[in-house]
């Protein structure tokens, strides 16, 4: 008898077909990877396997653990089998905890809530449990709160509740989404190291084929509520890893024969007037300070020598918590003594685990939060420290795309209103038809069609709206866009399509980028040059090929072997 | 900016009944629907009569006749007349017209004040968010009915000073859910983009913050709106409120309580206006909620 038998699972939430007829098998001891785009039925699989379902779904099919139909159990038994048949761990660990109740509390209150222990027992055998999600070292563990854990500790404390009553079936969906890359390896280990000791049933979901390379013994692929391949992992992933790769190869092919042969595309060939065009205004403008003819806006027309972004020594300080009302608080330094510099057209990668100040140096770089220490230069130009118009004129240089697809665009705004958003720095700003023309060309940039600009972000995927941002980023030519883990929230297939359209405008339009990630293998694919930060500071920088192939510095070799790799 | 938490884009609301029929949600989706539709139509129904009571009633709510007092709902007077023989329908309608224009105005007076206020506090932070929130506080401490007592009876009683000592409770109110709503617009990721746009705070509260916060406004709007009738209502009752001859609900239940014996159905009409004005507005404010959730 399998652990887990699905048959024929049919779920529609308000009439909308998520799961169209999903059969799946799970058996004892076995790690299963359920890999999916977002949105195609993974995680309502998951919460289907047990009766967890949005409101107003409605099922139909058959799901038994070790034989006992879910569909036909009563409340009742159902919270009996949630903990005690199935645990479940989720993707933010954060809100999976309860903020205002210690983490030896919650553990317990799984074995109270199921009358598996008295209270004393309870809080025995919750120490155990941590123990063997690897917190037993942590001093004080039991009387903490969720908010003074990582997010990694806290997804192990997620776990520790989720297998507190021995469940032969673990579910966890996205466990490892939402951490950086060094804490996601060791959450990883812990997962599969509980399943091989227990002979516990793993099912592991995830958009992240690397993740489930490593580990799964077999991985379903699923699509638009169905399962389209399923097959030991190996086989499927040489397979599946294809079309990323190649895109991305492809993309930096492309670039190439574009930027040599000089063969313009069509978009190239009706950029290069208008990059002169909207540069004028603001090199006019400059002139009239300081003497500098050869400020651009990143058109190729000028082979300035200089880098178009210089961090000199930057420091960042945020005040800490005071210990005590007698303790002055302790400085937190987010940034400490960064320099790096980036050249014209150059794509810069940015790596380190969450909390290494990358954001905070983003800030600083974009001018949104004025460095503690340090300065930045922006085309030779100081852009730290300077306010006002005179700030206003050089972000004309500089933009952004930010990581949250979803969060970047005011949810009222049409897409020519939220494209044309930057136009704000330009003086004077173009006319009504102007601006509609450039967002129109914007728009056939980054690949989407004339027609979106009337709509709202809402209306768009994912992957089309980053290409929003990315055009939003692009309209007013600046030397250099600052790229905020701009792909991490989106699944591989769309990542790759993202990374090539991304190569192949650098290229054209000779546009330099930082590129800020956790994520090594994107980094990889697009870098020329790498920064490793740390703790606020740069370990090590050079070349991707040589810092990401032969890492010198033990944190970079950490950070890699940590990384989910295929081979 | 964070790189670290991101919401799923399938938001998880796990139904603890269970259940798998699709039943439930739309039930309460239609019953908000029709809390907006009946809320939104009793709303309108005052405010239409209110308006209406200002070109034509059926009788001079002011014409006193004594020859007519107390005399039972009949064809003639719908609701029957008072102790002084004024036609009591044509003073709820007029009644109306004090209720919506002092509870209107006093909201409208609390918003004009109050929003700015919110959107500053959230947009500078720091020294003037400290300042303008303990501000609130204090205004928020002394019971606000109380207070406008105190203050219409320093200032005088009337229409005009219930509008004042109202509109300045619902300062705070405003301030309070505009700087609440702002800060959660400040911390998206769009307001990033506008400030790498090279937005000024001023500009980003206007355009990106302001909008997004409309739902939440009008919700709000419309709880003040209920609780502005109950004040002024309650202003009147001790006669601080609209001075005679202006009509108000309060006032004729004050003098329908001597008389509460002798014609019961005089203190019951201006009751049940008040009580149905304030259920239709409470209804309009929980549908609006249901359908913003609160807003964006």
């Amino acid at each position: 008898m399998p652990l887990l038998a699905i048959e024929d699972l049919r779920v529609s939430i308000r009439g909308a077909q998520i799961i169209r007829g999903l059969s799946l098998q799970v058996a004892d001891g076995e790690i299963l990877g359920l890999v999916g785009a977002s949105g195609s039925g993974k995680s309502m699989t998951a919460l289907a396997c047990v009766r967890l379902l949005p409101v107003g779904a409605h099922t139909t099919g058959a799901i038994r653990v070790r034989g006992e139909s879910l569909t036909d159990a009563g409340e009742a038994r159902l919270r009996q089998i949630r903990g005690r048949g199935v645990g479940l761990v989720f993707q933010e660990p954060m809100t999976a905890l309860n903020p205002l109740m210690r983490i030896g509390a919650q553990v317990a209150e799984t074995f109270t809530l199921h009358r598996a222990a008295s209270a004393a027992d309870a809080r025995r055998r919750a120490r155990r449990t941590l123990e063997e999600v690897g917190l037993g070292g942590i001093d004080g563990i039991e009387r903490r709160l969720p908010h003074e854990l990582s997010g990694g500790q806290r997804q192990r404390v997620a776990i520790a509740m989720a297998i507190a009553l021995q469940p032969p079936l673990l579910i966890a969906d996205e466990p490892t989404t939402a951490l950086d890359a060094i804490s996601q390896a060791r959450v990883l280990d812990l997962l599969v190291g509980l399943a091989r000791a227990r002979g516990m049933g793993l099912i592991l979901i995830t958009h992240d084929l690397a993740v489930v390379a490593r580990i799964t013994d077999r991985i379903v692929l699923m699509r638009e509520g169905s399962i389209v391949e399923q097959g030991a992992a190996r086989d499927l992933l040489l397979e599946m890893r294809q079309p990323y790769e190649r895109a991305v190869r492809r993309a930096g092919k492309a670039a190439a024969e574009g930027a040599t042969a000089d063969v313009a595309p069509l978009a190239a060939a009706n950029i290069a007037p208008v990059a002169t065009a909207n540069v004028a205004p603001a090199a006019a403008a400059d002139s009239a300070s300081a003497a500098a003819p050869e400020h651009a806006g990143g058109g190729d027309s000028i082979g300035r020598p200089g880098p178009v972004l210089e961090v000199c020594g930057v420091v960042q300080e945020y005040r800490g918590r005071r210990r005590s009302l007698w303790h002055a608080a302790a400085g937190v330094r987010a940034v400490d003594g960064v320099s790096l510099s980036v050249e014209p057209g150059e794509i810069v990668g940015l790596v380190g685990e969450s909390g290494s100040g990358k954001s905070s140096l983003l800030r600083i770089i974009l001018a949104l939060d004025a460095p503690r220490e340090g300065e930045v230069r922006l085309l030779g130009k100081p852009f730290s420290g300077i306010r006002g118009a005179a700030l206003k004129r050089r972000r004309c240089a500089i933009q952004a795309v930010f990581q949250d697809p979803y969060g970047s665009f005011d949810p009222r705004w049409t897409v020519e209103r939220l494209i044309a958003e930057p136009f704000h720095l330009l003086d004077p700003p173009p006319g009504t038809l102007e601006r509609r023309s450039r967002v129109a060309q914007a728009l056939a940039e980054v690949g989407l069609p004339a027609g979106a600009a009337v709509r709202r972000a809402h209306e768009f995927s994912g992957g089309q709206r980053q290409r929003i941002a990315i055009a939003r980023a692009l309209v007013t030519r600046p030397a250099v866009i600052a790229l905020d883990e701009a792909v991490s929230a989106l699944d591989g297939v769309v990542r790759a399509q993202i990374l090539e359209l991304l190569a192949d405008l650098a290229a054209r339009l000779r546009i330099a980028y930082i590129f800020v990630s956790h994520d090594l293998d994107v980094v990889k694919s697009i870098a020329d040059r790498v920064y490793v930060m740390r703790q606020g500071r740069i370990v090590e920088h050079g070349p991707t090929a040589s810092v990401l192939g032969d890492p010198r510095d033990p944190y970079t070799q950490a950070l890699i072997a940590a990384a989910p790799t295929p081979t | 900016m964070s790189a670290a938490s991101k919401r799923p884009p399938d938001e998880r609301q796990p139904s603890c009944g269970g259940s798998m029929s699709a039943s439930a949600p739309a039930a309460a989706s239609r019953r908000s629907g029709a809390a907006l539709a009946a809320g939104a139509a009793i709303t309108a129904l005052f405010a239409g009569t209110a308006v209406l009571a200002r070109f034509w009633t059926p009788h001079d709510p002011a014409r006193i006749s004594i020859g007519e007092k107390l005399l039972p709902p009949s064809l003639h007077h719908w609701l029957g007349t008072d102790q002084l023989g004024r036609d009591v329908l044509s003073m709820i309608m007029a009644g109306a017209q004090t209720s919506v224009g002092v509870a209107l105005i006093s909201v409208l007076v609390g918003a004009a004040c109050g929003v700015p206020l919110g959107l500053w506090a959230a947009a500078r932070g720091r020294l003037v968010d400290e300042v303008v929130m303990r501000g609130n506080d204090v205004i928020f401490a002394f019971p606000a009915l109380l207070l406008a007592i105190l203050m219409t009876a320093a200032l005088g009683p009337g229409a005009v000073n219930a509008i004042i000592a109202i509109g300045i409770f619902n300062i705070p109110v405003f301030a309070r859910v505009a700087r609440g709503g702002a800060l959660q617009v400040w911390s998206r990721d769009y307001v990033l983009a506008a400030r790498v746009a090279g937005k000024g705070r001023w500009s980003i509260s206007l355009e990106h913050v302001l909008p997004n916060l409309t739902g939440l406004l009008l919700v709000q709007a419309a709880i003040q709106l209920s609780l502005g009738v109950i004040a002024e209502a309650g202003l009147a009752y001790v006669g601080l409120g609209a001075q005679p001859p202006t009509p108000s609900w309060g006032r004729m239940l004050n003098e329908a309580q001597s008389l509460t014996v002798l014609a019961p159905t005089l203190a019951v009409f201006p009751g049940l206006a008040l009580v149905s004005f304030v259920l239709g507005l409470n209804l309009l404010g929980d549908g609006l909620r249901a359908r913003w959730g609160g807003g964006r």
